[in-house]
């Protein structure tokens, strides 16, 4: 097979020729992989028994929903030898709208949220940010939200927040992610390093990987001679 | 033994409901004071929450307990108006939102069918909207249904369908022991083996039965090696 390059039979779909999967290896590891999911514990199933992150999307419904999920990949990943349940790997969604001034977050939002495909017309602004991670307010009721994900995830290592959201104009977008850069995320990060276990791990990343690759090959060398 | 009865009647007061409390206080004498309690459900309360299941996709909390103390119920009383010449919409929503969320929600448990309506013309409704609908979402339905046009009500004979059908859904009730049965993954078409949490949750399918699908179980997820299993040559 060259380099790259593939040919994938078709027992399940159309066969594929001569296609490039991405994102390649890179220094011979393979990226991290994470498998995504809203609603089919299937996939937390299957990210456990690869040992691989699991990240589910959290927004647009109830935590308990997002809670069971994390808790039947947790406990499957440790089922098939990975590690503790604590120490799988575990990402969230959340979905914000902030301004310096909680009022003026809701008073800007609403007419936005009231006529979005996704938001709109069904439970009010306020029942939907009481009943789903949706918060719409201030930069500290984000970080007070998103901190309580823990509350039901355990501690988990990688937080993605949807801003792009709800029809809201670019240069509307761009100030929420220099709200979201300033004076979210350095506090998050500070917050969820407290009290977090020695035995949580971090998100693999490639330098982690690499290291550990470079580690594992040079035991491997070292058993040899 | 818990009753609960849902009641899709609009007005206040409501002769549906009026119907769901005499069928509640009837099943109560059959099984016994100390020994049950009911819980009306007033579906107009919960008409919004209703119609946002559906453009949600997840219930209310108003909503969430009604579905927790119908799911819960040992006996379910139901009573709808006649609408259109079947149950109302609300009613058949109130069961479509709770089915959508749960499947298996009304699996074994005895419910009793009524329904009122302007005139006797439609007493059918009952076998022909209502039985059906419950039959469907795996409920055992109470042999005697109870209709109540406006001329039933303190003429003879209404009053012994009421303690009759109250019976049979208190005997039913008894009989099913109180619709455990199924929950707790006997029957072959309603495998669900209920457990705490973690690995031992992971009911494995008897050999040649085959698994059935059911939307959000957390209990009976199909371990990955056995679809990998599933996916080699000769296997």
């Amino acid at each position: 097979m060259a380099r790259g390059r593939r040919r994938l039979g078709g027992r399940f779909r159309s066969p594929l020729q001569g296609f490039t999967s991405t994102p390649r290896p890179l220094d011979g590891v393979p990226p991290f992989v994470w498998h995504g999911s809203i609603r089919s514990p299937e996939i937390a199933e299957q990210a456990a028994y690869y040992g691989d992150g699991f990240f589910h999307n959290n927004i647009f419904w109830p935590a308990d929903h997002t809670k069971r999920m994390v808790e039947l990949y947790r406990s499957r990943y440790a089922h098939y030898g990975h590690g503790t349940p604590e120490q799988a790997i575990v990402g969230l969604g959340g979905q914000v709208f902030m301004r310096k001034n909680s009022q003026d977050a809701v008073r800007e939002f609403r007419p936005y949220f009231d006529v979005a495909p996704v938001y709109g017309h069904g439970p009010s602004l306020e029942e939907f940010t009481a009943q789903t991670p949706l918060t719409v307010g201030s930069p500290q009721q984000v970080i007070e939200k998103t901190l309580s994900f823990r509350d039901y995830a355990g501690d988990y290592q990688r937080q993605l927040f949807l801003m792009d959201h709800a029809g809201l104009p670019l240069k509307t977008v761009l100030e929420q992610l220099d709200l979201l850069g300033e004076e979210v995320v350095p506090v998050l990060r500070k917050e969820f390093a407290k009290n977090r276990p020695a035995d949580v791990p971090e998100a693999p990343t490639h330098a982690s990987l690499l290291g550990a690759a470079r580690k594992n090959a040079a035991a491997q060398e070292g058993a040899r001679t | 033994m818990r009753i609960v009865v849902v009641s899709a009647g609009l007005s206040v007061p409501s002769s549906t409901r009026l119907l769901g409390d005499r069928l509640a206080s009837a099943a109560v004498a059959a099984a016994g004071e100390d020994r049950s309690e009911v819980q009306v459900i007033e579906l107009r309360d919960l008409a919004v929450e209703i119609a946002h299941t559906f453009t949600n996709g997840f219930p209310g909390p108003a909503l969430s307990e009604a579905f927790d103390a119908v799911g819960g119920a040992d006996a379910l009383i139901v009573v709808t108006p006649v609408f259109s010449a079947s149950y109302s919409g609300l009613f058949k929503s109130f069961f479509d939102a709770l089915s959508s969320t749960d499947a298996e929600a009304l699996t074994g448990t005895p419910v009793l069918i009524a329904a009122t309506g302007g005139s006797a013309r439609h007493s059918l409704v009952l076998d022909h909207a209502l039985r059906p609908l419950f039959s469907y979402l795996r409920a055992v339905v109470v042999p005697t249904g109870v209709y109540a046009a406006s001329e039933d009500w303190g003429a003879e004979g209404l009053d012994a369908r009421i303690g009759r059908a109250a019976g049979e859904l208190v005997a039913l009730s008894a009989g099913t022991s109180a619709r455990s049965v199924p929950r707790q993954g006997a029957p072959a078409d309603a495998v669900r083996t209920v457990n705490g949490s973690g690995a031992g949750a992971f009911g494995r399918q008897a050999p040649g039965s085959a698994p059935l699908p059911k939307k959000d179980s957390f209990e009976n997820v199909t371990p990955f090696e056995e679809r990998l299993a599933a996916l080699r040559p000769g296997g």
